[in-house]
């Protein structure tokens, strides 16, 4: 009987020790997985850094007329296509690019037409651009915009061709 | 007295002692394979971000991450490391090294389009030029490759058992002065990532002379790793300067991406160039500027009234980039395109 109760506790105690490592185990490779999943959100956010980084310095989308690049060209913008720029900048990403106009423009006018000055504002800064609507447009869209992507903006600069002015706008880019 | 339990106590004993072990060295081992593998991918992930900074920004950065690496290789556009591979995005001439790394980028501009790449080079990295004929073609060559070279590198040349290097703007000084003493093959001591480049008439070197590469003065032709070397056809300073600190590898993956990069650039600029010709012409923006000269057949493209056709220029313009399409050498259509190009930009229409 008492060497019974030995044995069961000897079995007992082997049981907790495997229980102890295969914990321990567990622990770790949690803690790795833990790691390599945030390596991997940084590496998606470096990788949408480089596009945007790649649309603001590519020479086909930038005009020539500022050599440093960064100022974005709003006809290269809209003859650009998506497969162009991917097979340029890798693939699995989109990039939108909006003008924003300047809401100053309906600080004259009476309350009760800036509401609708504004909205008239909000409409011309949704027009997307195509070889059509070129040059009363604001946004580009490059690439389709997919869910789950993770975005990425920085403010840019758009030289008008048309009207040689230059626009303040926004680049997001969007990484799959 | 020792009793059979005791016996059966120790004997389990030792079979879970001798399991534990096994396994937590097996584990460990395991481990540390994945930890070391993870640590090797962050440094060369680590190393592709600074590669894309300098590609990006135009500023030269340093890169010190590759210690300790048993093994490290580049086959252009892949880096090959311990536990794995990485195909690097930007165009990238790695001249691998387990120390200090350098990046630089250069670019070959076109007006319309550029076509940028980096170097990574390890510090201390020298080009030693040898000069078999040293003619002023042959020092004009060297001088025009310099230009596409990194200036963090030392360069010099080499000649008897003599090697000297120093910084770029001295190396280019001297290649300005009188041609030097007579031919005298290179046998000097090197340094570790040192590359000895012989400017020769070819067929190449006189007996004795060792050289990583040997350069034809004239016809665009070297040898890689000696006279019996590996033959390698380039066109113009940016592929010699290529083929000075990547070999013919190098070359061939240089030249390939930028026949990419410039197909798709073409394209992009010949939807755009059509789209703003098309465009100005709707929007009755046809001149570009007033012709300035009193006879309007000397300015490019006139209207009846002396004013610039910016529809007619873009056309023009747009003829050039059709050459890129056609087989032939890239960089005289690539220079035809940037000469029709500024003179768009001439003429106020860019």
């Amino acid at each position: 009987m008492k060497g019974q109760a030995a044995i069961t506790e000897y079995f007992v105690l082997i049981f907790l020790i495997a229980m102890i490592a295969v914990i321990a185990v567990i622990m770790v490779f949690g803690f790795q997985m833990l790691g390599t999943g945030a390596e991997k959100a940084n590496a998606r956010e470096r990788n949408a850094l480089f596009i945007a980084e790649g649309i603001l310095s590519s020479g086909a989308l930038n005009s020539p007329q500022f050599p440093k690049g960064s100022v974005l060209d709003d006809s290269r913008l809209t003859a650009a296509s998506c497969a162009d720029l991917w097979s340029l900048l890798g693939e699995g990403w989109h990039a939108e690019v909006r003008v924003l106009r300047d809401r100053s423009a309906c600080d004259g006018v009476q309350a009760w037409l800036k509401t609708k000055c504004l909205a008239d504002l909000r409409k011309a800064e949704g027009a997307v651009c195509t070889d059509q609507s070129y040059p009363s447009c604001s946004v580009w869209r490059i690439c389709e915009k997919k869910a789950g992507m993770i975005f990425f903006s920085v403010p840019v600069s758009v030289y008008r061709k048309m009207n040689g002015t230059m626009d303040l706008g926004v680049l997001t880019v969007g990484l799959e | 007295m020792i009793s059979a339990f005791d016996i059966f106590r120790i004997v389990i004993g030792v079979i879970v002692f001798i399991f534990v072990i096994t396994f937590f060295l097996r584990f460990a081992d395991m481990y540390s394979g994945t930890a070391s593998s993870g640590k090797a991918m962050e440094a060369v992930n680590a190393f592709e971000d600074t590669a894309q900074e300098v590609y990006a920004s135009g500023n030269p950065s340093s890169f010190s991450g590759f210690q300790g690496f048993r093994t490290l290789a580049y086959d252009p556009p892949k880096i090959m490391y311990d536990s794995g591979q990485k195909t690097l995005a930007v165009p990238t001439l790695l001249v691998p090294s387990t120390g200090k790394l350098y990046l630089e980028s250069r670019c070959s501009e076109f007006g319309w389009f550029s076509f940028c790449w980096v170097y990574a080079f390890p510090e201390g990295m020298r080009i030693l030029f040898t000069f078999v004929d040293d003619s002023p073609a042959s020092r004009q060559l060297a001088r025009q490759a310099l230009y596409y070279l990194p200036d963090s590198a030392q360069y010099g040349f080499c000649s008897s058992g003599e090697a000297r290097a120093g910084g770029k703007a001295d190396f280019i000084s001297f290649l300005s002065g009188p041609p030097g003493a007579p031919h005298q093959p290179c046998n000097a001591t090197l340094p570790q990532y040192t590359r000895v480049i012989a400017i020769a008439p070819l067929p190449g070197l006189p007996p004795g002379s060792a050289a990583d590469l040997v350069v034809d003065t004239g016809a665009g032709l070297a040898l890689e790793g000696g006279p019996d070397g590996a033959a390698a056809n380039f066109t113009g300073p940016v592929e010699l300067a290529v083929l000075v600190t990547g070999g013919k590898k190098a070359l061939d993956y240089i030249k390939q991406r930028m026949s990419k990069e410039v197909t798709v650039s073409a394209r992009i600029m010949m939807d755009r160039t059509r789209l703003v010709s098309q465009k100005m012409v709707a929007l009755n923006r046809q001149p570009c500027v007033e012709c300035a000269t009193p006879f309007p057949e000397a300015c490019g493209w006139t209207d009846s009234g002396g004013r610039q056709h910016a529809s007619a220029a873009y056309e023009a313009f747009g003829d050039s980039l059709d050459a890129l399409a056609r087989p032939g050498d890239i960089w005289r259509a690539l220079n035809g395109t940037a000469q029709a190009y500024g003179l768009l930009e001439s003429e106020g229409c860019e």
